[in-house]
């Protein structure tokens, strides 16, 4: 799986290609953990090209926005489509995170 | 053919037989030049000792000549003759050169005057106390039959006698006799002979000097091949080569003694010799008097210097081929010891007996290299061993204590079946394959009480140790929050504050748990993130029930969860599953699906539930070609009649 990571203001943007599964989930985690060494603690995260993720991802999730919430941060989700969407569906998940359209709407959750 | 060998062959064949080819090539070649080279010196130190003597002698010689031909000269020029005047020109002459001892004006018959018949004038030295005294004297009509007059006068040419002794003096001389001229009408005819006597008393010395080698003599042969000088005294004068030749019987003696007389030049290896077994002769002709000289040096004497040059040589080159050989030898065992020891000690080492220390061998730069890299690898070698072996005995602890995990998670789930076999109104089939050991996936059913039948079907995020840790807590509180009258959402409530107050590391679990009213076939269900089971009709209609979504369960205290009902008629059957169907993947990372998953229920649909579910682990089993993700569970709930 890739992570691209873009500067937008003071936020980051992450942009994730492939499938997230339990070999890649922990690229997720070692990226999220340097972000917020880096007190980059505002982060969207694109799904677009996401096809896939397993429960290892969600634990990902779980855990990388449990981590930026306790550093007055946040994880907003965005761009949700297929098995992904579906998965955060069932999971009820979506009740529980922020989960925008599109990426501008992502960034305004912050404002 | 080397493979195998020792160094030492190895050395010997490629160092030691060359180099000493070599060293003997060049011995065979440097004796060759220097035997070569020696002989050409000792014929060149031959040839110029016989040419230095012969130019002495005849230096010596020449004067008698010179003046005989000078007084001849003179006496060309009368016409008539002084008597007293001759006899002043002969002491004259005789006096001007201390080796020329006497000369003499011969006249033949009548010449001197019509009157006198014979008349032959001579003057010779002799030596007194105070000095030479020249005396004045006459030769008689003898004269006529002398060989020094006979033959110049007959021959009328020139002519060196043979030596002999002069009887006054006794001493050995030779005489050169020149014609003389009167003048005539016509011309000229001959008037006699001048001759002049050369002593040869310096002769023998100047032939005993000849030196060349240690031995080496010379000898001066006469025109007729007689000794005049010979290291024997007795031989000179008396003896000829010839004589020598025929004395002993060697034709090549005789052969060079022709020669000799001839006048010609050689140096040749003669056979024998009265001093010694070998022998170079050298000769050459004194050409003023038609004397021969001959050089004899032995061919040992020669050769000597030769033989020892050679002999030395040969004694060097075995020196140094022993040596070479010896040092060849010393320096392969000195390679070969130490490498030897290190193969001896690395095959110990081999056998497994790591704790041996290489020896510290001082030898080359590459074997010490050698030794310390053998003895590092020694060290890792071991390290690692112990290594591997602390971390097998560890995974065999790990394993069999995991076999012991899966036993026990085994006996955690039901697993009789058919679990109610008296039970006529509904029957339940379920199975789990873990995708490790032990895994997070789990199922449970029991009688609440006669009319209720709970079961519940979940996930745990990820596989594993992790999984089935949390797998076995959630069952336990399941169970333990369940019982009549409680309905499922408030089970999940409940064991989700359970959950969800201990757990940091964000695990979370999907449930599906349901209540079958045997009397009605209503089940209350809820769900917790799970995938939604699928009713088989008894007709045969595949489908899914109504989505109901809820958190699943473990992320966060709190939470609310819904409550639905759904009917079961007599004959129907639930199909319960975790993701591990749907998400199974092939090989190119295709998923099995939801679609699949329908199709496959369609296709074994008459299929009794344990062989259904035996077909579609198959069919999952076959789609991702034994490349097991996730841990698959299948639970099928029969619902036979309605309980009355």
């Amino acid at each position: 799986m890739e992570i691209a990571v873009d500067n937008k203001n003071d936020l980051t943007v992450l942009k994730l290609t492939g499938r997230m599964d339990a070999v890649t989930s922990s690229n997720f985690d070692k990226q999220v953990t340097e972000l917020i060494g880096k007190h980059q603690v505002k982060l969207v995260v694109n799904m677009q090209n996401l096809e896939y993720i397993s429960s290892a991802g969600l634990r990902s999730i779980l855990a990388a926005t449990k981590k930026l919430r306790a550093e007055q941060g946040d994880m907003v989700f965005c761009n949700l489509q297929g098995h992904v969407a579906e998965v955060f569906q069932i999971s009820g998940l979506t009740a529980l995170f922020k989960i925008s359209d599109s990426e501008d709407k992502a960034v305004n959750e912050f404002n | 053919m080397l493979k195998n060998k020792s160094i030492a062959v190895y050395f010997m064949v490629f160092i030691f037989i060359p180099t000493s080819l070599i060293l003997l090539a060049l011995l065979a070649f440097d004796s060759l030049i220097s035997s070569r080279f020696m002989f050409k010196a000792n014929k060149a130190e031959i040839q110029s000792a016989t040419l230095s003597k012969i130019n002495t002698i005849e230096t010596k010689i020449q004067p008698a000549k010179t003046l005989a031909i000078a007084l001849a000269e003179v006496m060309n020029g009368f016409t008539s003759y002084d008597e007293d005047y001759l006899d002043f020109l002969l002491e004259k002459f005789v006096s001007s050169n201390v080796d020329v001892v006497g000369m003499s004006i011969t006249f033949k018959p009548f010449e001197y005057n019509r009157n006198t018949g014979f008349k032959s004038l001579y003057c010779y030295q002799e030596a007194t106390d105070n000095g030479h005294v020249y005396i004045k004297d006459r030769i008689g009509p003898q004269y006529m039959f002398m060989d020094w007059y006979q033959i110049p006068i007959e021959s009328q040419t020139p002519h060196w006698s043979e030596p002999y002794i002069e009887t006054r003096s006794q001493t050995l001389i030779v005489t050169y006799s020149q014609l003389f001229y009167k003048k005539t009408k016509n011309g000229r005819q001959i008037a006699g002979v001048v001759t002049a006597d050369l002593s040869l008393d310096w002769l023998a010395n100047i032939m005993k000097d000849i030196k060349i080698t240690k031995s080496s003599y010379a000898v001066l042969l006469s025109p007729e091949g007689v000794f005049l000088t010979h290291p024997e005294p007795d031989m000179a004068m008396n003896e000829s080569l010839f004589s020598q030749a025929e004395l002993r019987g060697d034709p090549q003696l005789r052969s060079i003694a022709k020669k000799m007389t001839a006048g010609e030049t050689g140096l040749e290896t003669i056979k024998r010799d009265a001093y010694f077994q070998k022998a170079q002769m050298s000769y050459a002709p004194i050409a003023l008097n038609n004397w021969s000289i001959g050089i004899l040096t032995p061919q040992n004497e020669v050769f000597g210097d030769v033989v020892y040059m050679f002999v030395i040589a040969v004694v060097l080159t075995i020196v140094g081929v022993v040596l070479l050989f010896v040092t060849v030898f010393a320096v392969s065992h000195s390679l070969t010891k130490p490498i030897t020891v290190l193969a001896g000690i690395t095959k110990e080492i081999a056998k497994g007996n790591l704790d041996l220390k290489l020896p510290r061998l001082s030898s080359t730069r590459e074997i010490t290299l050698l030794t310390q890299s053998f003895q590092q690898m020694t060290t890792n070698l071991k390290a690692h061993i112990e290594q591997l072996t602390k971390t097998t005995a560890e995974n065999e602890r790990i394993e069999s204590e995991l076999y012991i995990a899966r036993n026990i998670q085994q006996d955690m789930l039901p697993s009789v079946f058919p679990p109610y076999p008296d039970n006529p109104y509904f029957d339940i089939f379920a199975a789990i394959k873990p995708a490790k050991e032990v895994g997070g996936d789990l199922y449970d059913f029991y009688l609440i009480d006669e009319n209720h039948l709970y079961f519940v079907i979940g996930d745990v995020s990820g596989k594993g140790v992790p999984a089935s840790l949390f797998m076995a807590v959630t069952k336990t509180l399941l169970k333990a929050k369940s019982g009549p009258d409680i309905s499922p959402e408030k089970i999940f409530q409940m064991v989700n504050d359970e959950l969800a107050a201990n757990n940091d590391n964000s695990m979370f679990v999907t449930l599906f748990l349901g209540v079958l009213n045997l009397e009605t076939g209503v089940i209350t269900y809820s769900n917790a993130g799970h995938n939604l089971p699928v009713i088989i009709t008894k007709k045969g209609t595949v489908k899914f029930i109504e989505p109901l979504d809820g958190l699943v369960l473990g992320i966060m205290p709190g939470v609310s969860y819904k409550r639905a009902m759904l009917k079961l008629n007599p004959g129907d059957r639930l199909f319960l599953y975790t993701d591990g169907v749907p998400e199974a993947q092939s090989p190119n990372q295709n998923f099995f699906g939801n679609n699949k998953m329908i199709s496959a229920i369609e296709k074994n649909i008459n299929l009794p539930s344990k062989e259904l579910t035996m077909a579609m682990l198959n069919d999952v089993d076959d789609f991702s070609k034994g490349e097991q993700a996730d841990d698959i569970t299948i639970m099928i709930i029969d619902f036979m009649k309605l309980k009355k």
